[in-house]
C-alpha cells in the first residue's frame, strides 16, 4: 500500500463490497426464474488474479466459504484466461455445492489486463436428472442427478461455444428459463467487470491492489479480535440423518470443534460413512456450514473474505457423510445434511460460548418439486419453506423465519396460481408447534397447496421424526412433515405411497384435487420451561400462539391434537 | 397568498407566494410537539401572515412516516381469507442480517386476535370457487369492534382478480357501522401479490385516524383549501390524503426533488441530481432529460413494504451528525448513526461526546466559531471538536485534522455511492449530470462528492435552507390509479383492455375531486417484462404498442445490458390525472427574499486547502470567483475548492470544477 493512503483504501474497500451488492440487484433483476429474482436464492463474489475471494455479498449461506475454491479448481483447469470467457462449473466433488448450483465465472480485464475474477453461483431450476427439478429423494448415484458440469468454458474469448449451449439445453428441462438465468448472472460479473475498471480508472491499479488489501486485512483483524471472546477449548457435536429413502439410519454426524488461538479447527471424524443415496454433503457445503456456523458465532457482520477463511479448517474423512466421493448422490447436500452439519457445529460451540447458541430450528428446506404437463406444456415448481427457529438466551425464537444456512424471500402464492396449475388453501403458523422453554422456540408453518393438473412431486427432507433439538433443558420442537389430503381425510406420504421415509421420495403421482401439505416444525426452547415468564405465557395464549391444549412444562415430544 | 408548508422532524419551513405582488415570504419555526398542528401555526405567525391572506395551503409532512416507523398509529383489525391470516406475520420470511443468530422479525403490523378469517375464494381468473361467508364477516366485525379497533381493513386473497367478495365484506361491515372506518385492500392496493398488498392496506389504515385528526384541526385553522404533497411529487385534495395517508410516506424528500426540477430548468440542465444532505441522513434523486424518476414500493420496516408509487429517492446514512468511530475490524466508520440535534455534535456543546461530520468541519475550518450555525443562534465550540477528534484520531494513530480530513472523504465517499446508485446501476453516467446540493449541510460536501464522480457542475440554490417548502409550490396536482392485467402485450389494443383504462382513469379523476374534466391530463402507463420474467419495468403506453414494447425493450438493455428479443407481457395498467397549467413561481425569485443577510467574514483558516481561505457572504458573491473559497449564508456553508471557479449567482450559484 505504498501509493494510496489508509483511509482512500478504506473508501475502496467499500467500494468492492458496494460491487459484489451491484451484482446481486443485476441478477434479481435480470433473472427469469422466480427462484433467482424473489427467492435470490445465489451468491456473487469477486475475486483476485488467482482467485483468492476479496468480497463476497453474503447471499446464501450454503454458498459461503466454498466459491474460492471452486475458482481456483476452475482456474487450476484453464490454461491461459482470455477477456471474455465465460466459465461454467457445478461438479459437485470439486467444489460444486451440488448439481442445480449452477456457477457462472468470468475474469475481470481491464486495459487487456487480467486483474480478477467475478463470479456468481445460483440455484438453477433444472439439471435434468430422474426429477423435475432435481430434488429426487431416490437416487443411488450422482448420474442420476444431472448433468455433471466439471468446469468449461461457455464463452472463449467473448465468442460463445454453441456447441456447450446446445448440449447443455438439450439435457434441461425448461431450457430457456435456464438459459435466461445464465444470462442473468453472466450479466452480473460485467456490471463487476465495469465497476473494477472505473475504480482502476480513477486510482490506478495500485489503488485497486491498496482495496484488495485492505479488505483481506480488514475482515482478518476483526475476526481476530472478535475471536478473542471465545475462549479456547474443545467442545463436541452430534446429530443424525433420520433415515435414506431405503429406510435404512439413522446416519450420525460427529464434529470435535477446537478454537486454539487464532484457529477454529473442525474435525469430523466419527462420521458416518458415505451412502448411496441424496444425503451426502459435498464438502463444498461442510466447509460452508463450518464457516457460517462460525461467523455467525464469533461476528455476524463480518465481511466474508479469503482473510478470515484461512483461519478456519476443515477436516473431512474422505468417504465420509461429509466428504463423499464420486459417484454418491449428494443432490440433497445444500438442504438437510448441511443444515445438520452446521447444528453441530453450533452445539459443539455451545461447549464454550452457550449463551450465544441458538436452540435447534426446525432445519430443512422441506424441498419439494412438482412437475408435469399442463396444455401440452411442461411446468415445474419448487417449494421451499421457512419455519420455526430456535429459541436463544434472552429471546423466543422467530417463526416463519429461515434457518442459519438458508435466506430467501418468500414467493407470492398469488403470483404462483397464474403459472403453475395450483391453488392455495391456506399458510398460516403452527399453534403449540415451538419447543417449550425460559425461551420459547418459533412457531412452525404450514403451507396447503391443491393440485389441479396430475403432478409429479419429488423431495428430500429430514427431521420429519424428531423435531428441532431444545437447549438448556428447553423443549423440542413439532417435526417437519408431508401430508396428502385426499378424499377428505391426511396421510402421511409414507402411508398413501408405502415409502419406507417420509421426506425422501421421487416422482410420487398426485391427482387433481389433492392437497399437498408441507408442514415446516417449530424452533426448539431454550431453558426450563417452568422459569418462563407468566406475562409471556399470557401473551402467547391470547394470540394463539400456545393453546390451552398445550401443557407447557410436560410437552417434551410430539403435538397436541389442535397442531394437526 | 399560496403557502407552501413542509414539516420537517425537527422545523417547520414555509415560503408564501404572492402572485399579485410577485412577492415571497420565507419562515421557520421550531416543532413542538409532533403530529400537531404548532409547527404550521408558529410559522405563518413568524411570517406575519393572516389566515385570510392565504388562497391555498400546500403541506408537506413527515408525519405519516414517523408514525409508521415508530408504530404509534392507530389499532387495525383484520378481515382476510380463510387459511390466510398469518400471511401478515410470516411477511417474506427473509432476514435482514444473514448470520445474526440474536435476529428478531419485525413485530406483525396487527397482533395475531385482531386477525381475523371468514370462508370465500376467487381463483386466478377471478371466478368465484366459494361464496362469501356473510355472516362469518358480520361476525368477525363484531368482534373486531369489540376488541376496540380503531379501523378495520379487508383483504382476500386473489381479490386483484375480481374485487367482489372484498366489496360486499365493506358494505356489511359499515352497515353494521359504529363510524369505524372500513378500508379494502384493492381499494388501496389493486395489484397481485398477497403480501405486498395486505402490507400496505394495513400501513394505510394504520395512519387514517391521525392523518384526519391532523386533518380537521388544520381545517379548522385554515379556510383555503388544503393540498397535500404525496410521495410521487404531486399534490393531492385534503379528502384523498385523509383516506390513503399511505401515499404521504415519502411526502418530504418528494418536495426537495420538485424544487430541484425547477432549479435544473432555471439554470439550463438537463440532468441534474439532487442531493439534500440535513442532520441524519443524504436524500439523493436523479432527474434525467428533465423526467422524474419513480419506483413502485417502499420498506417502512424490514420486509414491511408499501407499494405506493414514490419518486426514486435514495437515502443514505450521511449527515451533519453522522458520528465517527473505529469498528472492530480497526476501519473508520462515518454514519448511519446520527448524533441528531439532541445531543447533537460535540461542538453544540448540548451533550454530544461523539466526533461528527460537523465536528471534522469546523476543525476543518468549513465550519467557524466565529459565525456559528442558522445565522449564529446556534454557537460552535472549536476546542470540545478538536478534542474528540483527538482523541478518536490517536486510535489510528493520527492528528485530529488528519481523521477529520477522513471524516470529510469517508461521507463524500458514502454519498457518491449512494449516487452511483442511483447512476451507474442504472445504467447512466454521473459525469453527465450536474449536482444540486441543499439542506443544512449540502454545500459544505458538494464539491467534494462531485470530485469522487467525476462530475463538473455544482448548483447552490438559494435559500437552499427552504427549499422544500418551495418545491410544494410547485407540485402539479395528480392522482394515479393502477390494477392488475396479466395479458400478452399485444392485447393491449383490445377493447377489453381499452375499457379497463377508462375504467381506473375514472376512478383518478374522482379521487382527485376535479370539478373540470376538460383541464385534466392523463397518461397511461404498464408494466412490462419477458414472458415469465419476475420482474417489471413501467413504461409509458404509446398509441402503437410497439413502440411501448421498444421502450421496455431500450430500458432492459440500459438497465441490465441486454436485450432479449423474447415475448413481452404486461402485468400492471396503471393511470395518472394530473391537472397542470398553473403559476409557478421559479424558486429563483424566492431568492429576493433572501435570509441571506450575513455580515462580511475575515478570511480563515482551512485545512483541505492547507491555507488561508476568503469567505464571501451570499450578497458578495460575484461570477469569476475562483477558490479556494467559502460562501457564507445564514444557515449554510458552501466549500468551494481550489479546483472550481463560481460561473454565475443568479438565479442560483453555479460552481465549474476545472480538473
Amino acid at each position: 500500500m505504498d501509493s494510496i493512503d489508509r483511509f482512500t483504501a478504506e473508501i475502496l474497500r467499500n467500494v468492492l463490497i458496494s460491487t459484489v451488492k451491484e451484482m446481486v440487484g443485476t441478477t434479481v433483476r435480470t433473472a427469469y426464474s422466480t427462484c433467482f429474482a424473489h427467492g435470490e436464492d445465489f451468491t456473487c463474489a469477486i475475486f483476485d488474479r488467482d482467485g483468492w475471494m476479496i468480497a463476497q455479498d453474503q447471499g446464501v449461506p450454503v454458498h459461503a466459504g466454498s466459491l474460492q475454491d471452486a475458482v481456483q479448481f476452475i482456474l487450476s483447469q484453464a490454461g491461459t484466461v482470455h477477456e471474455g470467457d465465460v466459465f461454467l462449473h457445478n461438479d459437485p466433488f470439486s467444489w460444486g455445492t451440488h448439481q442445480a448450483d449452477g456457477l457462472v465465472c468470468r475474469p475481470i480485464f481491464v486495459k487487456e489486463r487480467l486483474v480478477g475474477f467475478a463470479a456468481n453461483r445460483g440455484h438453477w431450476m433444472d439439471v435434468g436428472g430422474m426429477a423435475p427439478g432435481g430434488w429426487s429423494g431416490t437416487t443411488e448415484d450422482v448420474i442420476q442427478e444431472g448433468l455433471v458440469i466439471p468446469g468449461l468454458r461457455l464463452f472463449t474469448a467473448g465468442q460463445l461455444n454453441e456447441d456447450i449451449k446446445d448440449l447443455l439445453l438439450a439435457n434441461v428441462r425448461m431450457a430457456p428459463q435456464l438459459w435466461g438465468d445464465i444470462q442473468a448472472q453472466i450479466a452480473s460479473n460485467i456490471v463487476a467487470e465495469r465497476r473494477i475498471a472505473a475504480l482502476i480508472g480513477r486510482y490506478g491499479i495500485a489503488g485497486f491492489s491498496g482495496a484488495v488489501e485492505a479488505a483481506l486485512e480488514y475482515s482478518r483483524k476483526r475476526f481476530l479480535s472478535a475471536l478473542e471472546a471465545v475462549p479456547d477449548g474443545v467442545g463436541f457435536g452430534e446429530d443424525v440423518i433420520e433415515d435414506d429413502w431405503r429406510g435404512n439410519g439413522p446416519f450420525a454426524i460427529k464434529v470435535r470443534l477446537e478454537k486454539r488461538g487464532e484457529v477454529i479447527n473442525a474435525d469430523f471424524s466419527g462420521t458416518h460413512e458415505q451412502v448411496f443415496a441424496p444425503i451426502n454433503c459435498t464438502l463444498a457445503c461442510t466447509k460452508a456450514a463450518v464457516v457460517a456456523a462460525t461467523v455467525a458465532v464469533v461476528d455476524p457482520s463480518l465481511p466474508l473474505n479469503a482473510g478470515l477463511l484461512e483461519r478456519i479448517h476443515v477436516s473431512a474423512p474422505k468417504g465420509s457423510l461429509v466428504n463423499p466421493r464420486f459417484p454418491a448422490p449428494t443432490f440433497g447436500a445444500t438442504a438437510d445434511p448441511v443444515d445438520r452439519v452446521s447444528e453441530v457445529i453450533l452445539r459443539a460451540f455451545g461447549d464454550l460460548v452457550l449463551d450465544r447458541i441458538p436452540a435447534g430450528s426446525y432445519a430443512t428446506g422441506n424441498n419439494v418439486t412438482g412437475g408435469g404437463m399442463r396444455d401440452r406444456q411442461p411446468f415445474l415448481w419448487y417449494s421451499y419453506q421457512s419455519g420455526g427457529c430456535g429459541a436463544i438466551a434472552g429471546r423466543d425464537g422467530n417463526a416463519a423465519e429461515w434457518h442459519l444456512m438458508a435466506n430467501s424471500k418468500n414467493e407470492s402464492m398469488e403470483v404462483w396460481e397464474t403459472r403453475y396449475p395450483v391453488e392455495f388453501l391456506g399458510y398460516r403458523l403452527i399453534p403449540d408447534s415451538g419447543g417449550p422453554g425460559e425461551w420459547r422456540g418459533g412457531l412452525g408453518t404450514e403451507r396447503r397447496l391443491r393440485v389441479v393438473s396430475p403432478t409429479r412431486l419429488s423431495g428430500i427432507s429430514d427431521h420429519h421424526r424428531r423435531g428441532a433439538r431444545g437447549l438448556a433443558g428447553g423443549g423440542d420442537g413439532l417435526p417437519n412433515g408431508f401430508f396428502v389430503e385426499r378424499d377428505g381425510a391426511r396421510h402421511g406420504l409414507d402411508e398413501l405411497f408405502q415409502l419406507r421415509s417420509p421426506s425422501k421420495f421421487s416422482n410420487l403421482e398426485l391427482q387433481p384435487g389433492d392437497v399437498f401439505v408441507s408442514v415446516q416444525g417449530g424452533g426448539g426452547g431454550y431453558g426450563d420451561p417452568d422459569a418462563r415468564d407468566d406475562s409471556a405465557i399470557q401473551e402467547d395464549l391470547r394470540e394463539g400462539y400456545v393453546t390451552d391444549h398445550f401443557d407447557q412444562s410436560h410437552f417434551r415430544f410430539g403435538p397436541s391434537e389442535e397442531t394437526q | 397568498m399560496r403557502l407552501g408548508v413542509d414539516v420537517g422532524g425537527t422545523f417547520t419551513d414555509l415560503v408564501g407566494w404572492d402572485e399579485e405582488r410577485g412577492r415571497a415570504v420565507v419562515s421557520k419555526a421550531l416543532n413542538d410537539v409532533s403530529g400537531t398542528t404548532d409547527g404550521v401555526l408558529a410559522a405563518i405567525e413568524q411570517a406575519e401572515l393572516t389566515a385570510s391572506s392565504i388562497v391555498e395551503l400546500i403541506h408537506g409532512t413527515t408525519m405519516v412516516t414517523n408514525l409508521l416507523i415508530e408504530r404509534n398509529a392507530g389499532e387495525v383489525g383484520l378481515i382476510c381469507s380463510k387459511g390466510f391470516r398469518d400471511v401478515l406475520e410470516i411477511q417474506l420470511s427473509w432476514r435482514e442480517r444473514t448470520f445474526d443468530l440474536r435476529y428478531q422479525k419485525p413485530a406483525p403490523l396487527i397482533p395475531r386476535r385482531l386477525r381475523l378469517e371468514v370462508a370465500g375464494r376467487i381463483n386466478s381468473n377471478g371466478d368465484e370457487l366459494v361464496p362469501l361467508d356473510h355472516e362469518g364477516v358480520a361476525t368477525a366485525a363484531r368482534q373486531l369492534l369489540d376488541e376496540g379497533v380503531e379501523s378495520i381493513v379487508v383483504a382476500f386473497y386473489n381479490a386483484y382478480a375480481n374485487p367482489v367478495h372484498e366489496r360486499t365484506a365493506g358494505d356489511l361491515i359499515r352497515s353494521i357501522g359504529r363510524g369505524v372506518p372500513v378500508s379494502l385492500a384493492t381499494d388501496v392496493d389493486p395489484r397481485i401479490g398477497e403480501y405486498h398488498r395486505v402490507s400496505t392496506a394495513v400501513l394505510n389504515a394504520m395512519a387514517i385516524p391521525k392523518m384526519k385528526a391532523y386533518e380537521s384541526s388544520l381545517d379548522a385553522l385554515i379556510d383555503a383549501p388544503t393540498y397535500y404533497m404525496h410521495s410521487a411529487g404531486g399534490m393531492m385534495p385534503a379528502r384523498e390524503a385523509t383516506e390513503r395517508p399511505i401515499q404521504l410516506a415519502f411526502s418530504g424528500p418528494a418536495a426537495g426533488v420538485l424544487a430541484g426540477r425547477s432549479v435544473a430548468l432555471s439554470t439550463g440542465f438537463d440532468n441534474v441530481i439532487t442531493m439534500d444532505m440535513g442532520g441524519t441522513s443524504c436524500d439523493v434523486c436523479l432527474i434525467w432529460q428533465g423526467e422524474l424518476r419513480y419506483k413502485d414500493h417502499i420498506d417502512i420496516d424490514w420486509g414491511i413494504p408499501a407499494r405506493i408509487r414514490s419518486l426514486a429517492v435514495h437515502t443514505v446514512g450521511a449527515g451533519g451528525g453522522s458520528i465517527a468511530s473505529r469498528d472492530p475490524g480497526g476501519a473508520l466508520k462515518v454514519g448511519p448513526l446520527s448524533a441528531g440535534a439532541v445531543p447533537g455534535p460535540v461542538c453544540y456543546g448540548r451533550g454530544g461526546t461523539q466526533p461528527t461530520v460537523t465536528d471534522a468541519n469546523l476543525v476543518l475550518g468549513i465550519l467557524s466559531s466565529e459565525t456559528g450555525l442558522i445565522g449564529g443562534q446556534l454557537e460552535l465550540a472549536d476546542d470540545d471538536a478538536a478534542k474528540a477528534l483527538e482523541a478518536l484520531g490517536q486510535q489510528f494513530g493520527v492528528t485530529a485534522h488528519e481523521v477529520a480530513l477522513a471524516i470529510h472523504r469517508m461521507v463524500n465517499a458514502n454519498m457518491a455511492q449512494a449516487i452511483r446508485e442511483i447512476t451507474v446501476r442504472q445504467g447512466i453516467d454521473p459525469r453527465q449530470c450536474a449536482l444540486i446540493a441543499f439542506g443544512g449541510a449540502g454545500g459544505q460536501h458538494a464539491a467534494g462528492v462531485a470530485e469522487e464522480l467525476g462530475i463538473k457542475d455544482i448548483v447552490i440554490p438559494s435559500n437552499g435552507s427552504v427549499l422544500s417548502a418551495a418545491g410544494l409550490l410547485l407540485a402539479d396536482m395528480e392522482v394515479s390509479s393502477q390494477e392488475t392485467s396479466l395479458m400478452p402485450a399485444e392485447q393491449l389494443e383490445s377493447s377489453v383492455t381499452e375499457a379497463a383504462f377508462v375504467r381506473i382513469t375514472k376512478d383518478a379523476i374522482r379521487r382527485m375531486g376535479a370539478a373540470d374534466e376538460e383541464d385534466l391530463v392523463s397518461e397511461r402507463y404498464v408494466s412490462m417484462r419477458y414472458v415469465a420474467q419476475s420482474h417489471e419495468l413501467v413504461v409509458p403506453l404509446m398509441e402503437d404498442v410497439r413502440e411501448a414494447v421498444e421502450v421496455f425493450e431500450s430500458e432492459h438493455e440500459r438497465l441490465f445490458g441486454t436485450r432479449l428479443g423474447d415475448p413481452v407481457e404486461v402485468v400492471d395498467l396503471f393511470v395518472t390525472v394530473s391537472l397542470r397549467a398553473r403559476s409557478v413561481p421559479d424558486p429563483a425569485l424566492l431568492s429576493g427574499s433572501s435570509l441571506s443577510r450575513t455580515a462580511k467574514v475575515p478570511a480563515r483558516f482551512v485545512y483541505l486547502e492547507n491555507g488561508l481561505v476568503d469567505v464571501y457572504p451570499r450578497s458578495e458573491v460575484t461570477a469569476g470567483i475562483k477558490g479556494p473559497c467559502l460562501l457564507q449564508e445564514d444557515n449554510s456553508v458552501t466549500f468551494v475548492p481550489s479546483t472550481a471557479c463560481v460561473t454565475r449567482t443568479e438565479p442560483h450559484i453555479v460552481l465549474k470544477l476545472l480538473s
